[in-house]
């Protein structure tokens, strides 16, 4: 039985692409201090733990990686919440990778992994879901730009299926979703990297300047358009 | 298996080999091309046989320089036998041309190891990143050519193919919600 949370409890929900930003970044350390000042729960979903977790336990690559995921868990900055609703995300993929047609064939754009977080957040009633995985998002808000996105990369006609489309993104329209370098934003707020600040007149931006683009390096999937419109608005006080 | 898929295979070997044929350097980047073509029909069939000859064909072409040429001759003469079992839909053999051609590579990716991963590895990375510029998700486009995660984001955040498309909500807008969450002013 899936119930909501209590208006008390805040919960974000993470994708498995925030956390792989984070720890690359070398920034997971922010997400005890952000949770501590949200006073909620970090959920993420057996389907995210598998991918950040259990499979890169088998690839020496990514090991230690897997390593600091497991003691996140541990030290309970992250949770693992068992209680995906199935039935939600076998529906919300059937709309997702049904909405397209390229050659007579649907397009699986999503995989079931990715659409956990966000059906659990959406039926628990989550402040938000982190996800620096560029489809889904747009595929959730701005779903048309989708269809152009796809014909332009496959320079060939995409046929839509409208009804599905919209009827996908009014089902997650309620979804609040942020990234990786937003929680950085929040951070950067918060003072807790203040202590990287160099000296001279510019310290502040310079760190600014220096985060942010860490972290479109380490995979969230911003534009460097937005990552100035982000580093003025976080300059002003 | 599907026509079309076959039909797609069956034009991706015949021109390997039409690229093989006679041994020329200056040929090696048409491998690269070929492989680019065929990873479009990985992103809309995402067919296991079609993924494993799109690996393949770019990592001939990654270990193209290191491959000595009795190998050589047994790569084309593997070829067009794939080719040829295909064609009569012999499946079996067609299987066991293929793997042959994989163990050509493996060899030599064992003697010339690319940035500390195997030839084959690097070559599903680099595919799986094509995979990522054509829309599809990174958890389809990692799941499809057998790759973690870690290692499709770690890559594909050093290039291009992370980047957004069309924005709709506004940076700032997201960053006050973000803000909001967190009871930040």
């Amino acid at each position: 039985m899936v119930q909501k949370v209590t208006s008390s409890e805040t919960i974000l929900f993470f994708d498995t692409g925030p956390i792989i930003t984070l720890v690359m970044s070398r920034l997971a350390h922010l997400l005890l201090e952000l949770k501590k000042k949200m006073n909620g729960h970090f959920y993420i979903t057996p389907a995210v733990k598998y991918e950040l977790i259990d499979r890169p336990l088998t690839v020496r690559r990514f090991e230690f990686e897997a390593l600091q995921v497991i003691k996140m868990i541990r030290d309970g900055v992250l949770e693992v919440y068992e209680n995906v609703p199935r039935q939600n995300v076998s529906e919300l993929i059937e709309l997702a990778n049904t909405s397209f047609r390229l050659d007579g064939k649907t397009m699986d754009v999503i995989q079931e992994g990715e659409m956990e977080s966000i059906a659990t957040a959406l039926q628990i009633g989550a402040a938000g879901v982190v996800m620096d995985e560029r489809t889904l998002r747009l595929f959730i808000e701005n779903n048309r730009d989708m269809k152009a996105l796809l014909e332009m990369r496959f320079q060939k006609t995409v046929t839509p299926d409208l009804k599905k489309m919209d009827a996908f993104s009014s089902k997650l329209q309620d979804v609040t979703i942020i990234r990786s370098i937003e929680l950085v934003g929040v951070a950067y707020r918060l003072g807790l990297l203040d202590d990287y600040i160099p000296d001279g007149k510019n310290g502040r931006e310079q760190l600014l300047d220096a985060v942010l683009w860490n972290t479109k390096f380490n995979g969230c999937a911003v534009t460097e358009e937005e990552i100035q419109e982000l580093k003025q608005f976080l300059l002003k006080r | 298996m599907d026509v079309e898929i076959k039909k797609e295979i069956l034009f991706d070997l015949a021109k390997s080999i039409d690229i093989l044929k006679i041994r020329e350097k200056s040929d090696v980047e048409q491998l690269r091309v070929l492989s680019d073509h065929a990873i479009e029909h990985v992103a809309v069939y995402k067919d296991l046989d079609i993924i494993s000859v799109t690996v393949l064909i770019y990592s001939i072409y990654k270990a193209y320089s290191c491959i000595g040429d009795k190998d050589y001759a047994t790569l084309l003469k593997e070829l067009e036998r794939a080719r040829s079992s295909l064609e009569k839909n012999q499946f079996g053999p067609y299987n066991r041309s293929i793997k042959v051609l994989y163990d050509i590579v493996r060899r030599c990716s064992s003697e010339t190891k690319e940035h500390l991963q195997d030839v084959m590895q690097a070559a599903r990375i680099k595919k799986g990143t094509a995979l990522l510029t054509k829309g599809l998700s990174i958890g389809q486009a990692a799941g499809l050519m057998g790759l973690s995660n870690w290692d499709l984001q770690q890559y594909a955040a050093k290039t291009t193919a992370l980047e957004s498309g069309p924005v709709k909500v506004p940076a700032k807008s997201r960053m006050l919600s973000a803000l909001k969450i967190f009871g930040v002013r």
